[in-house]
């Protein structure tokens, strides 16, 4: 039979717009070739880059890019009393935002529950796995302590975020210096020098998206939507420290699968930091 | 022995009322224990033109902790029930219309997710809303000293190394969501994972029984 290209030419889609239409099956296509829209295989992560100390007028800070991925991490020192309850301790409050310039699905206003959910993640992390004594933020017992705001905005929001935001969120912590101060009288005076906080547990965390019973690992903002994720949290001795995943039909195989591909990637990434 | 007498591997004396509320479409409560929260599942109905889907339906959950009106724990509670309930919801039965799942915590005493996963499932299947399968969850810990406790109390949990949240599809037998927190070994997971599977399999049993109880009463067989 005779195929008439040119009608060929007109009926047949183009792959931007199959992409649009039919989202599922254009990713299908891919992993059947064992590639995935971007050219890299399933199991490969994007190239991860660092710019240390971008912001000055911060006391730690970082930008960390994967891809088109990209965050920054600013933490800001202020001085305030100590909770009632931790007189010999200061605060540390880790915060991820998601404003509407990073992706066109965000929309602008009060944080979204995806926002939410992600600070939520970050402060668990920080909350139930001893990642620094908060002691070290005390000034006076009692009187002041120092007040950590740990702000992570996402610039461009193109899949596995949590991931990245972590490495910036830690490499600002390890950067960090605050200035020393005294208490006298009542007064907090700002003395010569800077000192370093003592990281105790240094955490990465790794994103896979589970499409059609495959494991796609550092998933982009498309492949996100189209399976379910997974990520999990491992620390710099190979320890665990958290696992989320809220739809995926998972065997236990695959949970493994992940479990070991997450603890291997996390001895690179945590020496990146 | 633990301080409420269980064993290591039991959970706390389940509780459920189907149709408890007389103007949702579908309702129920569920307790663990002193753990009680309440699930209203209304739908499908209208839909706000901002959230109209045009090949399913529009899942809303919204979780309401017991005083307060809530932090961002209770929006990644919602968001965990939320991915759970469409992933079990046929949706595409229901084009361009809303499902709206509301939760209430009446009393907590620890597991308060799980306390919700199971009243979420008792609540669909009130509703009789389409699912594609049914699920349990259940919340297990490991102790600072070692030890592996199922369905811990709010006491319990302050000595928590970590604890870990479990929802088991009861078909397939596969894990559909987890929510860890804490340090733990591989090993320490795996014993949580095998002792939430288990457990799973046993709170379905009392889905069952609770399902045919409410039928059995509609029909008028005592």
């Amino acid at each position: 039979m005779e195929v008439d290209l040119e009608y060929e030419k007109t009926t047949a889609l183009d792959a931007e717009t199959f992409k649009k239409i039919q989202p599922k099956e254009y990713l299908r296509r891919f992993l059947q070739q064992d590639t995935r829209p971007d050219g890299r295989a399933v199991s490969e992560s994007r190239q991860i880059n660092f710019n240390a100390d971008p912001i000055s007028k911060c006391v730690g800070s970082a930008t960390v890019k994967s891809g088109n991925s990209m965050v920054i991490c600013g933490i800001k020192a202020e001085i305030t009393t100590p909770d009632p309850l931790y007189p010999k301790q200061g605060y540390f409050i880790p915060n991820l935002d998601l404003p509407a310039m990073c992706n066109p699905r965000f929309k602008p206003g009060p944080p979204q529950q995806l926002t939410q959910s992600l600070s939520e993640q970050i402060n668990q992390l920080f909350e139930k796995c001893n990642i620094f004594n908060k002691e070290q933020l005390a000034i006076e017992n009692g009187e002041v302590c120092w007040i950590l705001y740990a702000d992570i905005v996402c610039l461009n929001y193109d899949g596995s975020v949590m991931d990245i935001a972590l490495l910036a969120l830690f490499s600002a912590l390890k950067s960090l210096t605050l200035p020393l101060v005294e208490y006298i009288d009542g007064q907090v005076k700002q003395v010569d020098g800077y000192r370093k906080l003592e990281i105790d547990r240094v955490i990465s965390s790794t994103t896979f998206c589970i499409f059609d019973d495959k494991l796609l690992l550092d998933p982009t903002d498309d492949e996100e939507l189209e399976g379910s994720i997974l990520t999990v949290f491992v620390d710099h001795e190979g320890l665990f420290c958290g696992i989320n995943t809220f739809d995926g039909h998972l065997s236990k195989d695959k949970l493994d699968e992940c479990l070991l591909s997450a603890q291997q990637r996390a001895t690179k990434l945590i020496k990146l930091i | 022995m633990r301080p409420d007498q269980r064993t290591n591997t039991s959970v706390r004396t389940m509780g459920s009322g189907l149709g408890y509320l007389s103007r949702a479409d579908g309702s129920a409560k569920f307790q663990f224990g002193k753990s009680s929260v309440l699930c209203a599942v209304n739908g499908p109905m209208a839909v706000k033109q901002r959230d109209e889907l045009m090949d399913k339906a529009y899942i809303s959950v919204s979780f309401t902790p017991l005083v307060g009106k809530g932090t961002t724990l209770d929006r990644l509670y919602e968001r965990i029930l939320e991915k759970i309930a469409t992933l079990v919801i046929i949706d595409a039965l229901h084009p361009r219309t809303m499902i709206r799942i509301s939760f209430q915590v009446l009393a907590d005493d620890g597991s308060i997710l799980t306390t919700a996963v199971n009243a979420m499932m008792l609540a669909l299947l009130d509703a009789g809303v389409p699912l594609n399968s049914t699920f349990a969850g259940v919340t297990t810990m490991v102790h600072t000293d070692g030890r592996l406790l199922l369905d811990p109390t709010v006491i319990e949990l302050e000595e928590a190394q970590s604890v870990h949240n479990f929802v088991f599809d009861a078909i397939s037998g596969n894990c559909i969501a987890t929510n860890s927190t804490g340090v733990y070994t591989k090993e320490e997971f795996d014993g949580s994972y095998e002792l939430a599977s288990l457990a799973c399999q046993s709170i379905h049993g009392f889905f069952k029984a609770a399902v045919k109880h409410k039928i059995e009463k509609e029909q008028g067989k005592e």
